[in-house]
């Protein structure tokens, strides 16, 4: 008998759209059962926030570099606030774990995303590299930038200067036996929106599963999606909610 | 087994109940603390609140992952350890005592009784 097929990687190259719905559909991937490599794009710029990141923060100076509007939200993954519009923007979604993620534990996820990434990211970040270290979280959380933040999992390159710069950050949130993994790459010159696919499929092919390419997510995480925009992402309730300890007593 | 004590039960998403005088204590495991590490943030619900055994009570965010905290029981709350928000190391420090999250008068007793025991929760540690 022959043994049982590999579960495919499904790269989705997704069409722009709001940040809820963005949120959404990564929300509904989780909730899913595929292990999906999505391309994130944005109709407008915006801010996405972490999970447990107070709604003032938003008066923080995260740049648009125009100065147009940005519309916040909030994620359901951790970390800290991070500008989109011209970064490259992903969500991977897989069981955890899996032969992809075989360790649960967010560090040892944290690892694994950046070691299978950083190959593909090489040609375009020369010098590209794991930033490593020790974990400092706690002394972290208080930086509202997640390109300000530093983690041993950071992607990063070292300039002339000798000035280590972060070049791609990730936030995760792990869901009874699956993963979100949301990253935010700097794009460079080599980067351009147009060389998306060839860059997922290069950053899928670290996963040694076998790619598929689809255009939509399937009707399924569709419905999924739906139900979390109108439980969180579309709710001011949810973007706009406090942290426990400021929250009012009953 | 030591870090796996007797006196309770387990889901296999590494959270644990103990009974105590009708109530239903609930944390998370050692294995859990270990697993999750540094922890920063954590948000539990409010006294009041009713829980369902399986579903999410709770999150908990560590190394820029936040992970879903889930209830090994139905019930209603009745006390929430609030000091944890303030000294998260307490969960990992002292998992099955001062970590403690919640007190949940149960609404199915029984439900306390199919939970994994110590044995069927190492077992699961061990494979």
């Amino acid at each position: 008998m022959a043994p049982p097929r590999e579960r495919p990687l499904t790269i989705v190259i997704d069409a722009p759209r709001s940040a809820p719905w963005n949120m959404a559909r990564d929300e509904g991937l989780l909730d899913g059962e595929r292990t999906v490599l999505r391309r994130t794009a944005w109709r407008e710029p915006a801010v996405t926030i972490g999970r447990f990141q107070p709604w003032s923060i938003l008066s923080h100076p995260l740049p648009p570099p125009d100065g147009s509007p940005v519309v916040p939200v909030r994620r359901i993954t951790g970390g800290g606030a991070i500008f989109h519009g011209e970064d490259l923007t992903l969500a991977w979604v897989a069981p955890c774990p899996s032969p992809l993620f075989p360790d649960r534990s967010p560090a040892a996820i944290a690892r694994r995303a950046a070691e299978l990434w950083l190959p593909a990211l090489l040609p375009h970040h020369p010098g590209g590299r794991i930033r490593g270290g020790p974990s400092e979280e706690r002394a972290q959380r208080s930086v509202v930038d997640c390109f300000d933040r530093r983690n041993p999992f950071d992607l990063v390159i070292e300039e002339s200067g000798g000035e280590v710069r972060k070049i791609g950050g990730i936030a995760m949130h792990r869901r009874g036996d699956r993963v979100l993994i949301q990253a935010s790459l700097l794009r460079s010159a080599t980067m351009a929106p147009e060389g998306d696919r060839e860059l997922l499929h290069a950053l899928a092919a670290g996963s040694g599963l076998p790619i598929q390419e689809e255009s939509e997510i399937s009707p399924r995480e569709l419905e999924l999606s739906i139900n979390a925009a109108a439980l969180r992402y579309g709710r001011a309730s949810w973007n706009r909610r406090a942290p426990a300890s400021d929250r009012p007593a009953d | 087994m030591a870090d796996v004590p007797g006196d309770r039960r387990y889901l296999s998403s590494h959270e644990w109940a103990i009974e105590q005088d009708g109530t239903i204590t609930i944390g998370i495991t050692a294995h859990a603390a270990e697993e999750l590490g540094e922890l920063v943030f954590i948000d539990l619900p409010k006294v009041g609140s009713e829980v369902s055994a399986g579903e999410s009570f709770g999150e908990i965010e560590s190394v820029k992952a936040v992970s879903s905290l889930n209830s090994p029981i139905s019930g209603t709350i009745v006390e929430v350890n609030d000091e944890l928000e303030s000294s998260l190391e307490t969960i990992g420090e002292s998992p099955y005592e001062g970590g403690w999250m919640l007190k949940v008068q149960p609404s199915d007793p029984g439900e306390y009784e199919g939970l994994l025991d110590a044995d069927a929760y190492a077992s699961q540690l061990d494979g």
